[in-house]
């Protein structure tokens, strides 16, 4: 039997997490009942093989678990189906040290200068995200894409902007 | 917020999603800042952002939320060395901050999971059940220190939480108008061997009223009384239905030597202790009723009256003197009636009543009484023959 504190955390995780997993599988087997089984199945496979990972980052790592697990159910179905691109491990890192690594005025000058760097389309909506604080939708109203596309843009924007700031610092360092 | 703090954002985490968050962003029922904060948090988390990806494309999505409550049925965890093993490396990293980063459960994250990560290392961390003995013994000393200070601050005139023998003794030495035992000094004193002799400084009864009550009492007194009253105690639950003769043994240690003072000049010995029995069972008596307690005294103390109607006499007040003789008077039997009958006579001519101080003197003669010659002569002041 296991720990209670074990199972306790369990839970936690659970109430945390479940929801999410479920989306995530929604969005790669488009079935619901297949969906909801997945989540059962994930996380039965993190109770029993939690042990057998060296896990640094909890979040990154469930998101990768779950991925996985709906690449190979898809893969059953259809094995020429390609895997996604995984999560930026370095990137994720980097950026949550960051704030070790730069001062806040080093930072915003590196960062003004990536933003400038982003294509067109990213630089627009990042600007009305970020800069003008505006919403997805009132971004998209004022840029012309649709919602998706704005989302998209940020999110990739985002990316571009991170993978800036880590190239920006190695040339630092190296120089 | 500044263009600075603006741009900064780009690099801001928050924790992720919870499921009220998204059904509320998927029903459009959030508060303008709640879906600014979850479109933020969306542009940072792909988790989040497949995740709504996913819901989005579902129909029924707050259906499909709902049912995801129960936990999986999780099937038991087999004892295992790499289990043993992670609980190992979780005492570890506790211990030597420098294995953290190898540890093999999820380490504390600076990013707004941190607290499902957090919440894997401290219950890893946290000794299995060793607090729990704590609770019952903190309870417990609680409840020591409370009934302890209800100890020390119960009120110190309450005579329910002292002995019994400890408030039969106070009743007594009230009764008769004597300090406790604990003012009186040294209490550590050999017990003396007898009540009578031990009571010698004692008070007497305050109904005579010819000496005036002691305040204190000797040490030896005290350990004499202590005995009495747990003597007092035992006869009580002995008999039970004479407890009025108990204390009177008591008050008969504490009253009796001084009655016995007042009677010095001409009672024997043996009739000084049945006296001084009666005296102290008067006392006894006072405790329960006044009217009994006078009553019981002025038939117990029969020489005593007629010493008080003499002296009475003698300060020339005739009423109160015929009272205490009267007894003494009526009772043929009593060794000083003649005496008594003869005061009662006097009594009678001082305070005017001729006829009855007549035929007092009367009877003296009569009988041949020997106030018979006294009689006489008073017979003839009075014009009788």
């Amino acid at each position: 039997m296991a720990n209670r504190q074990d199972q306790d955390a369990f839970a936690t995780l659970y109430k945390r997490y479940a929801h999410l997993t479920l989306g995530v599988c929604l969005k790669y087997l488009r079935d619901t009942a297949a969906s909801e089984d997945a989540v059962q199945v994930i996380f039965v496979k993190l109770w029993t093989d939690c042990s057998q990972h060296q896990v640094r980052k909890f979040k990154p790592w469930f998101y990768q678990v779950v991925r996985n697990h709906c690449l190979m159910e898809l893969r059953k179905k259809n094995p020429s189906q390609k895997t996604v691109a995984e999560w930026e491990w370095e990137i994720v890192e980097f950026e949550e040290n960051l704030h070790h690594k730069i001062k806040e005025e080093e930072l915003l000058l590196i960062l003004e200068d990536c933003l400038r760097r982003l294509n067109e389309e990213q630089k627009l909506c990042i600007d009305h995200f970020y800069l003008r604080q505006k919403s997805y939708s009132e971004t998209a109203v004022l840029t012309g894409f649709n919602d998706k596309q704005v989302k998209s843009n940020i999110q990739n924007g985002r990316r571009n902007l991170r993978i800036c700031l880590k190239q920006k610092w190695n040339n630092q360092q190296n120089t | 917020m500044s263009l600075d703090s603006k741009i900064l954002q780009i690099l801001d985490s928050s924790a992720c999603l919870s499921k009220g968050q998204l059904s509320g962003y998927l029903s459009r029922s959030l508060y303008p800042e709640e879906v600014r904060a979850v479109e933020l948090h969306l542009s940072e988390c792909p988790f989040c952002s497949d995740a709504l990806d996913g819901l989005e494309q579902e129909q029924d999505a707050q259906k499909v939320l709902g049912n995801i409550a129960r936990l999986p049925v999780l099937p038991p965890l087999a004892p295992r060395e790499s289990r043993v093993e992670a609980v190992l490396d979780k005492v570890v990293k506790t211990v030597s901050p420098r294995t953290q980063q190898d540890a093999v459960v999820p380490a504390k994250s600076n990013m707004p999971e941190k607290g499902a990560a957090g919440t894997m290392r401290e219950t890893g961390t946290r000794p299995p059940a060793s607090g729990k003995w704590w609770k019952p013994l903190g309870i417990a000393a609680g409840l020591f220190i409370v009934i302890a200070a209800l100890w020390y601050l119960r009120p110190e005139s309450n005579d329910d939480h002292k002995p019994e023998g400890y408030i039969a003794e106070n009743r007594s030495l009230q009764a008769t108008g004597v300090q406790p035992a604990e003012t009186s000094g040294n209490t550590t004193a050999a017990a003396g061997s007898q009540p009578p002799a031990a009571l010698k400084n004692t008070a007497p009864v305050p109904d005579t009223g010819a000496v005036k009550p002691k305040k204190t009492i000797s040490a030896r007194d005290t350990v004499a009384l202590k005995a009495l009253a747990t003597e007092s105690k035992i006869a009580v639950k002995d008999e039970g239905a004479r407890p009025a003769a108990n204390s009177a043994r008591m008050a008969d240690a504490v009253s009796g030597a001084g009655v016995a003072e007042t009677l010095k000049a001409a009672a024997p010995a043996a009739a000084r202790n049945e006296k001084t029995e009666e005296a102290a069972k008067s006392v006894a008596d006072k405790e329960e009723s006044a009217t009994d307690k006078k009553q019981t005294a002025r038939q117990d103390n029969k020489m005593s009256d007629y010493e008080m109607g003499v002296e009475l006499y003698k300060q020339k007040q005739y009423g109160s003197a015929l009272l205490y003789l009267k007894p003494a008077q009526r009772n043929a039997a009593d060794p000083k009636h003649y005496d008594a009958v003869y005061y009662s006579a006097l009594c009678y001519k001082n305070s005017g009543q001729k006829k009855k101080a007549v035929q007092l003197f009367k009877k003296l003669v009569e009988e041949g009484a020997p106030q018979k010659s006294s009689a006489q002569k008073q017979l003839k002041e009075l014009g009788e023959d």
